[in-house]
Parts: C-alpha cells; structure tokens; sequence
C-alpha cells in the first residue's frame, strides 16, 4: 500500500528525469560511436573515430586550456571564498542568513546580463581602463577584454557565490570549541586553522572545488562573449560542432568526455566525503 | 472496574525484532494506567497499536468487549496525545482544537462551545487566537491535551507527554494530568520511561521489557513488592546482597544470615539477592546489638537527604544507604566514619531473577 | 585579542567580495540613468533608454515568449516536482535516486542542452516553444523538488497521524494539513523555477527551432550583446534584475513566514 502510493507520487518527476535528461545522454553517448553524415547527419556506422579526433593536440590543447582556466577559476574563486564563508560563519546565527542571500542574490539576476557588466567594466573605452588613465597610472588602454583574463574573472564572477555557499556549510558546521580547544591547547591561529580547521573543512573545500570546476569547464556563454572567440574552451568546441561544423558524432563523443571527467571528479569527491563522515562516525 | 480495553495475546515484530510479544492487559473505564520501561521495550508500539497505526501480528484488541483491532485509526474512539505535540503549525490553538469536532461535522456555536470549554479546562482561553509557534513548551503541551480531550475519547493515549519540559514544570503538569484525568473521567493510557512520573501519576502500572510485562500492579506494589531485579533496579534505586536460602534464613557470605518478608517463598539452596531500598536502612553512629559494622566510603549531599556510600565490614560490594536530613548524624558524618547499620525484615525482600 | 586584527582582515574581504559581487550590477544601474548610454561620459540623469526599450517590439515579443514559455513549465514541474518531494520523504530514497533527481542541476547546461536536441531531432520533434517548455521542465523539476523537501525537513510528520486520530480521512489530511504546511515551500519553488526558466538561454537556444515566436529574452539579449556594449541592454538589465531579486525576495519571505 505504502509502496504503491510512493510510485504514482515519484513515479512522473522520476519517469520525466528519465526521458528528458538520461536517455537524451545516453543517446549523446550513443552518437558519439557513429560517423558524421555527409549533409551534417549521422551514418550509423560504428567508430572510435570520434573519440581519437578528440585527443588529435589540435583538440588536446583546447581540453587543456579549459582545464587551465577552469582550475585558475576554482584556486581563486577559493582564495575568494574561503575567507569570506569563514567571517559569515563566525557571525551570529539571525546575521548569517541575511549576508547569505546578499552572497545569493546576484546567482539570481540573469547569467549573460552579469557577464555583460564585464564587457562594460573591462572594454577599451571601459570604466576600469578610463579610471586608471584618469588616475595617471596608465597611459595606453591595458587588453583587458577578450582573453583568458576576462574570462577567468567573469567566470570566477558568476560561480565565487557557489564556492562560498559551499564553503560556509562546511565552516558553520565545525563546533567553535574546537577552534577553542586548539588555542587552550597553545596553538596560534594559524597552527590552529592549518591543523584543525582546514582539515575539517575539507570535506566544503571539495564539493565547491568540484562545483566551479564543473561549471567553469562546460562554460560556452563567458568564454564566447568575455573571450571573443579567440580562445576557444570546450563548451564553445561542443557548440561549434552542433550549430556550425554540425559534426554532432563529435561534438557528442566531446561532451561524452566532458560528462565523464565530471562524473569522476563527482564521484571522487563523494568518496572523500564519505570517508570523513565515517571516521567522523568512529570519533 | 470494568475492563474498557483489552489487549489480549498481542504482538508485533519489525523484521526479526520481536517489538510486542503475546502481550495481554487490560484498562479499567476511569483507570490512569501507565505503560511503562526502558527505550526499546515496546511500550510505544504497543501505544501506536491501540491507537491504530499498527497492526498487530498477532492478538486483538478490544474496546468495550468490541474487537477494534481493524478499525482504522480515523473511526476509533481513542485519541492520542502525540510526544512531539503534533500541533498543526497553520492553525490557531483553536483551529487545532476544533479539527477533530469538525471531523465529526460539528460546526458553528456547538462548535465553538465545546473548543472554549475545553480551552477553559486546560486554561488556555487567552491564548485560543496564537499560533503554535508562539507558545512555550508547557503551552504547546496543553494545547495537544485539549485537542485530544475535546473529543471526549474513552481511552487517551499520552506518548511521553511531559518529556519535552523542564523538571519544575513537569512536577507540576504530573499533578494537572492527574486532575483532569479525574475531572473528565476519561481513561488516561500514558507512555513513559521516567518512574518518577509513573509512580507519581498511575493508578495501576504495566512495567515492560522487551515486549514483555515484567510487573503489572499498583505503583506501591511495583515498589515494595518487585517480583524481579530488573523491577526493583528500575523503579528507585536498590541495594542487592547476593546469598543463598539456607534452612535457618538466607545466607550473605562474609554478613550472615538474614530473615525477609518473603524468605519462605525460596525453595531451600537457591540463589538470590536480598533486596533493601537505601531509605529503608537505618543507619547511627552509636554500635547495637545486632547492627552491621560499617565504614562510610562516600558521600552525597542533596538537601533534604544525604546519600551514603558505606562499606560493610565483611562485604566487598558498597551499599547505598538515603539518610534524611532530620537524622542527628548527618551532623558530623564524614568520610571514613565508623557506623552501624541494619533494616528489619519486612522491609527487605530476597528476589531470585 | 589576536583575534581582532584577524577578525578586520576577515570582514574587509567580505566587504570587498561584495563590492565585486554588486559593483559590476550596480554599474550597469548606473549606466541604465546615464543619457549618453556610454561608461565614458556622464551627461546627465534620463529615462530615454527605458522609453526606447518598450518601443523595441523584438524585445517585448521576446519577453512575451519567456513569459509564456517559464509559466507553463513552471506549472508543469511545480506539480511533478511536489508529488515527487512528498514521494521521496515517504522513505529515505536509495543514492541512485538521490544522484538522478540531483542530475538535471548539475550537468553542465551545454551538455544537456546537445542532448535535448539530439533526442528532438531522433523523435523527429518540431522545435519550438513547447521544446522549450519540456527542456525547461526537465531541469526545473530537480530545483523545485530540492526546495520543496528542504520544507519537509521542518516537517513534523506525527502532525499526519495528528490528524488521522482525530478522525480526518487520508485526503482530507492532505487537504487541510499537508498542503497547507508544504504550501510556501512549493510557493518558492514555483518561483525559483520560473525565474530560473526566464533566465535560461544555451537549452533554449538549442531546442527553440527557427521560429520567431520561441525567440525568449535571454536569446534576444545575446544578440545584443554578442556585438559589444549596447546601451540599451543597460535598462532591461536593470529591469531584469530588479524583477528577479524581487521574486526571489517573495519567494524566501513566504517561505519563511509560517515559521515565524
């Protein structure tokens, strides 16, 4: 009785996840293992072509420099963050929840106007440049538009709310006492965050690690807009394939390997986690 | 007394745990009766099924000789006061007070009459417009009384009802839940672990364990008479002289032969403890005839009584003995004092499991 | 004491992690009043750019287009996405379970946008609004699934069994005592989906098809902006905004007012 009732009401949210979401990635994968029509469709006729296309350097480098912008996106976005979620947690409990909505709000205005703030700020004739030839510190425009530097920052821009919201569950989960502990014990601030609470906090420090990582990654719309089109990162490569090159069996087998670095680092991290409740646990 | 409910052969397991087994008792039409026992024991399954959100294994359940046993929860004429309260959050106290008069599709000033006068009993009336979340625990406490009252149930259940409040305040909801169990005249079925509370509150007390009654009887009976260790370590606290029955009495190595209230019920060369509450050991400074010696180990001071941990001359296990402040030794009384110490022989018992 | 000089550095990083977060917003604020409509000159406070935006037809029909597309997936996945909150708070779900609902929220928007068109294309479904509305609906349902049972959580289930005893039959329960709990959760969530519906731009543009009439407003303002600083796009960022923070401000205040 129990049972049927939790199926007519799980059933349509799990039925609709399954038609939209995994059978559409599963169908990706599928592409991913024919060849491309002549007209831009696919033969099917099965192939690994794609997938060794895909570590042509040609391809290898533009996986590199994702990764690259991607990982300088995570580091600062962490440098960012963690002192940040680390004032909000050591706030009263009634403050907390209303610096966390200001950390959230702009997660919510609309992702390519947030992104456009940036081509205002960072362009030539832009306000960042005008203020510091107006200041006297530069005399010629810096190139601060369309490069890795603008993307970086735009996407360290849309995803830092992320890695402070992620930070700060971890940080306001560790008692005060323990930090507490730690100085009674004669440690100094610094022994005690690097020997207490930064291991305690690890647990945070990877799932919003992981979290930016993974948007930053798959980005298509801050690297085409911040970028220019000079710099091409995956998301624009996995674009190009289906609405230009319309090669979709590679784009596919690309977004494929996307999906599947993302899922290990996923799946690494919930290990990580894991693992330290239970020794949590044990404690 | 009649029996209003009958819980007989009741039981119930959840997977290989055996939570209610063959379990039968039974409640008189205005009895306070208290289920009582250690986490665990199934006191609180045995509660869901009599009100309806189990069902028994095996077993019946009747109500006025009527089988309820399939009845479901919403028809039964049984109401429960939940441990969390249950309070619907949405609704004032008197909309969660009037819900089940409306289930029964009373409306208007019947209605209302009877939430006000129910409010008027838990003496909740200025606070029928709040919401739950505005009241204190002891409010929120009387609120699910009210609500359950209201529907002037035969039988209410009470799961834990005074767990969630402070020491002071439960003392004093003991005695208001005694009061308006003898105004309504509703039979009271209270779950709960706290002795103190069972004894204070019960007319008759089922003690449980592991879905057995270890004891069924009046709270004076449970407490001067337990029929088991487990009893008398539960209820109170509980001194125990391991022995053996001999002909001339029962034998404690290294103190004696003791005589008590029950010393002919043991069969001769049966092993056993001679039982003595710490209240009941006299205890003075002076030597008697007849008095253990004794040497005091520890102690305790809690106001009204003073707690001794003395060491009997020829017995290695401590003893606990409650001496009440009126007691001139509590005067000078210090650790390493030399006393003497006895108790008669009804105030003793010898329990053999 | 140590801890004070700690304690400032800390605060003025927060302070200047929210002087990044709102300084680019506020900017653009700015620009929206400024009349030349360029970060370069200030000449003087207007309104001009807001008139010139309600006469540019291409972006009301586009705000019409979104406006239709996010109500009729947030109706959609408010519905399923409820029933499979109070599904899943029936019994603790297997990680399995967990890992499918949480799916849709985290897989990279470009992926599963490919993946949409690539399955329209095999069932040979014509693109248009209703792709859009079935893409949105899709990972809309896992975000207001999250928030409705973050509700449960401060859901006290004996209040159901509350009411069975006191003589209320199964649905008059859900009626007048679970719905009426979970009601601000579901409120915001319905919200929450509706904005990030409104907001949403890689699905849409890669399941709405060729047809005007699936254009939405992130897809028009890509257009814009793909070209460099466009004044206009100022205001309607301005007004975005502005419509955003509003809704999600209403959806964390009934959210929280019946616990108060």
């Amino acid at each position: 009785m129990i049972v049927s009732r939790r199926i007519v009401l799980t059933g349509p949210g799990i039925a609709w996840i399954m038609l939209l979401l995994v059978i559409p990635c599963a169908l990706l994968l599928v592409n991913s293992f024919f060849e491309r029509g002549i007209y831009g469709g696919i033969d099917y006729i099965f192939t690994f072509e794609n997938y060794v296309r895909a570590v042509d350097p040609l391809y290898a480098e533009i996986f590199w420099n994702s990764a690259r912008v991607a990982g300088i996106t995570t580091l600062i976005s962490l440098a960012l963050g963690y002192p940040a979620a680390y004032c909000i947690a050591l706030m009263p409990k009634r403050r907390q929840m209303a610096f966390l909505i200001l950390v959230m709000l702009p997660l919510w205005s609309n992702y390519l106007i947030r992104t456009y703030a940036w081509i205002v700020l960072l362009n030539g004739e832009g306000l960042i440049n005008r203020s510091l030839i107006g200041l006297g510190l530069i005399d010629a425009p810096l190139p601060l538009l369309y490069n890795d530097f603008a993307i970086i920052t735009g996407l360290t821009y849309a995803y830092v709310p992320f890695m402070i919201l992620a930070l700060f569950s971890s940080i306001s989960k560790l008692a005060p006492e323990l930090r507490e502990a730690s100085t009674d014990l004669g440690a100094s601030p610094l022994m005690t965050f690097r020997r207490v609470t930064l291991p305690l906090t690890l647990p945070g420090i990877a799932a919003g690690s992981v979290f930016v990582f993974v948007l930053s990654i798959g980005n298509f719309v801050t690297p085409d807009l911040l970028g220019g089109g000079k710099r091409t990162m995956i998301g624009n490569l996995i674009y190009d394939q289906f609405l230009t090159a319309r090669d979709w069996p590679f784009g596919s087998a690309i977004a494929a390997i996307v999906i599947g670095v993302m899922m290990a680092l996923l799946t690494i991290q919930a290990v990580l986690v894991n693992r330290r409740d239970r020794e949590e646990k044990i404690a | 007394m009649s029996a209003l409910l009958e819980v007989v052969g009741v039981s119930k397991s959840f997977g290989e745990i055996a939570a209610v087994d063959n379990l039968s008792l039974s409640v008189g039409g205005n009895e306070f009766f208290a289920l009582l026992g250690p986490s665990g024991c199934g006191k609180t399954t045995l509660l869901r099924m009599i009100a309806g959100f189990e069902r028994p294994d095996q077993g019946r359940i009747l109500l006025d000789g009527i089988d309820i046993t399939g009845i479901k929860a919403n028809k039964r004429p049984i109401n429960l006061m939940f441990q969390s309260y249950a309070l619907f959050p949405h609704m004032t106290v008197f909309a969660n007070v009037a819900y089940g008069l409306e289930m029964e599709g009373l409306r208007g000033a019947e209605l209302a009459k009877r939430v006000d006068a129910v409010l008027e009993l838990v003496q909740l009336s200025a606070l029928a417009k709040r919401k739950p979340a505005q009241l204190s625990g002891g409010q929120k406490q009387r609120v699910a009384l009210a609500r359950a009252l209201v529907k002037r149930p035969k039988l209410l259940l009470l799961d834990e009802p005074l767990g969630a409040l402070d020491k002071k305040l439960r003392e004093q909801m003991q005695i208001e839940l005694k009061r308006l169990q003898q105004e309504t005249g509703i039979a009271f079925l209270v779950v709960t672990h706290d002795q103190e509370e069972a004894l204070t509150m019960a007319d008759r007390i089922a003690l449980l364990r592991a879905g057995r009654i270890a004891q069924l009887g009046e709270p004076r009976a449970l407490y001067e008479r337990p029929n088991s260790r487990f009893v008398a370590d539960f209820i109170g606290q509980m001194n125990f002289l391991e022995g053996m029955r001999v002909a001339e009495g029962f034998a404690v190595p290294g103190l004696g032969l003791f005589n008590a209230a029950n010393l002919d019920d043991l069969p001769l060369g049966a092993a056993g403890a001679l039982a003595v509450r710490p209240e009941r050991i006299a205890v003075q400074d002076t030597e008697v005839a007849g008095a253990i010696a004794a040497e005091v180990e520890g102690l305790a001071y809690l106001g009204q009584d003073l707690i001794l941990h003395l060491r009997l001359d020829g017995h290695d296990r401590p003893v606990v003995a409650r001496v009440h402040a009126a007691n001139p030794i509590t005067m000078h009384v210090a650790r390493g004092s030399r006393l003497w110490c006895g108790w008669s022989p009804a105030n003793s018992l010898i329990l053999s499991e | 004491m140590s801890r004070n000089p700690i304690q400032a550095w800390l605060s003025t990083h927060l302070f200047l992690v929210y002087v990044f977060l709102y300084g680019p917003i506020l900017v653009l604020v700015a620009l929206s009043f400024n009349r030349s409509g360029m970060p370069n000159v200030w000449t003087g406070l207007s309104l001009e750019w807001y008139g010139k935006l309600f006469a540019n037809e291409k972006i009301i029909s586009s705000v019409g287009n979104s406006l239709f597309i996010a109500a009729v997936a947030t109706v959609i996945s408010t519905v399923i996405g409820t029933l499979l909150a109070m599904g899943l708070e029936e019994r603790r779900p297997r990680v399995a379970t967990e890992a499918l609902i949480a799916a849709p929220m985290i897989i990279p928007d470009i992926v599963m946008a490919i993946s949409l068109l690539s399955f329209y294309s095999l069932i040979k479904l014509t693109l248009g609004a209703h792709s859009v509305i079935l893409s949105h609906s899709a990972f809309m349902i896992s975000f207001v699934c999250a928030v409705v049972r973050t509700r449960f959580k401060h859901f006290d289930r004996s209040i159901i069994e509350a009411s069975i005893d006191l003589g209320a039959s199964e649905f008059t329960t859900f009626r007048r005592v679970t719905l009426p709990v979970i009601a601000p959760g579901v409120i915001a969530a319905a919200l929450l989906g509706f904005t990030l519906s409104f907001d949403e731009f890689i699905i849409s543009y890669f399941t709405s098809g060729p047809s005007s009439a699936s254009v939405t407003f992130p897809m028009q303002i890509y257009a814009m902006i793909r070209f460099g600083v466009t004044p206009d796009v100022n205001a309607v960022a301005t007004i975005v905004m502005l419509v955003s923070f509003f809704l999600i401000f209403l959806s964390q205040r009934i959210n929280r007012e019946v616990e108060a």
